[in-house]
């Protein structure tokens, strides 16, 4: 698995956990993200993403009046996202977990990895 | 209700020069590629109001949305879904039965039914030709041969539209009286009518049925009808309207 697509299914659930507190649109969403740490993050993997997370009926999309005046596509978490959201957080639990016993059981600190080396 | 493309027209003004012409090779890509007209635009003006924002916030269109033309491609897969067909389908689709009655409307005695596929299947290739070359120009950088190509590709045409009459077989032509004339003119208004009704492009299809009566006046007025009847007038009268039509069909830009 390579850094994007570990991204992708991580972001998934940030991007779902980031609209249960409230709605977003775009802009802010990126904002958001970039703020919480995903540093590189840009736009064109959210779009792609919150398309495909209202098509699964994850998240619903609503055009209002934004405090900068036109009005803009907010998304919100729908009842199914709700339910995505746990699962989400089982599996990263389950996932981080499993990846933390293998560094522990393998000594593979940096460090101990760069020794094991030589 | 102001169809999103017109909003985005608009909206698109307020883009600096740099940042406009990133988004408007996003948008030409999207249009292209998207199969649902309704949910790409509703997708580009989703994304011209953040760059605006972004733009209003110090950052350049690229920062906002990525160097990573992949991330297009993403966007596209999504926007599609499942949806079976694309602008450049459907389009084909209808260019196909645009030529089909146009090049019958323009005739006027009789038809050679193996130059007329040979001349639409034709415009149909070219047509997508056109459509992918734009669609790569958009993201990446096209070589001045391909265009070249496409040019030649262009010349060719024309040149297989004179010469189809002379070089076909003579086995398929069939007479053509006033009557049958009539009824392949009818059609062809309702099918542009109920097509541009239905396509949220109803202004420009009156546009369109303007320039084809106009074109369609000029064949078979007596005074314009010797010019126009001639084989080199009937290819410039098409290809001026094959020209107007692409452009003005597309509104990819304002």
């Amino acid at each position: 698995m390579n850094n994007s697509q570990l991204l992708k299914g991580t972001l998934e659930g940030c991007v779902l956990l980031v609209i249960s507190q409230q709605e977003f649109y775009g802009y802010e969403l990126v904002t958001k993200l970039q703020q919480l740490g995903f540093l590189d993050l840009s736009a064109g993997t959210v779009y792609p993403l919150l398309q495909k997370l209202e098509r699964q009926g994850y998240l619903k999309s609503q055009l209002r009046a934004s405090s900068e005046g036109p009005r803009r596509k907010y998304y919100d978490l729908t009842t199914s996202g709700q339910r995505q959201i746990q699962k989400f957080i089982t599996d990263w639990q389950q996932l981080t977990a499993t990846v933390t016993a293998v560094i522990e059981q393998t000594g593979g600190s940096k460090d101990g990895a760069i020794e094991r080396k030589k | 209700m102001e169809p999103l493309s017109e909003k985005n027209n608009q909206l698109r003004e307020k883009l600096t020069r740099e940042n406009r012409k990133y988004y408007e090779n996003l948008l030409l890509y999207l249009r292209i590629k998207g199969k649902d007209e309704l949910v790409t635009e509703a997708v580009l003006l989703e994304i011209l109001q953040d760059m605006l924002e972004a733009q209003a916030n110090g950052r350049s269109a690229q920062q906002y949305f990525g160097a990573d033309p992949k991330a297009a491609d993403e966007l596209v897969t999504e926007i599609n879904g499942d949806k079976q067909a694309n602008l450049k389908e459907n389009l084909s689709l209808n260019v196909f039965i645009f030529c089909l009655l146009t090049l019958l409307a323009f005739t006027h005695t009789e038809i050679n039914v193996i130059a007329y596929m040979i001349e639409i299947v034709g415009m149909v290739i070219l047509l997508n030709i056109t459509l992918t070359l734009l669609a790569t120009d958009a993201f990446k950088r096209v070589s001045w041969q391909s265009y070249l190509g496409v040019g030649v590709a262009f010349m060719a045409y024309v040149g297989v539209l004179l010469l189809s009459d002379y070089f076909t077989p003579k086995t398929l032509i069939y007479p053509l009286g006033p009557a049958t004339l009539w009824g392949i003119g009818a059609l062809f208004v309702i099918y542009l009518v109920l097509y541009f009704k239905w396509s949220d492009h109803f202004s420009s299809g009156l546009f369109y049925i303007g320039a084809l009566a106009f074109a369609a006046t000029l064949v078979h007025l007596p005074l314009t009808g010797n010019i126009f009847q001639t084989l080199w007038g009937q290819v410039s009268l098409l290809v001026m309207l094959a020209l107007i039509l692409t452009v003005k069909a597309f509104k990819f830009k304002k």
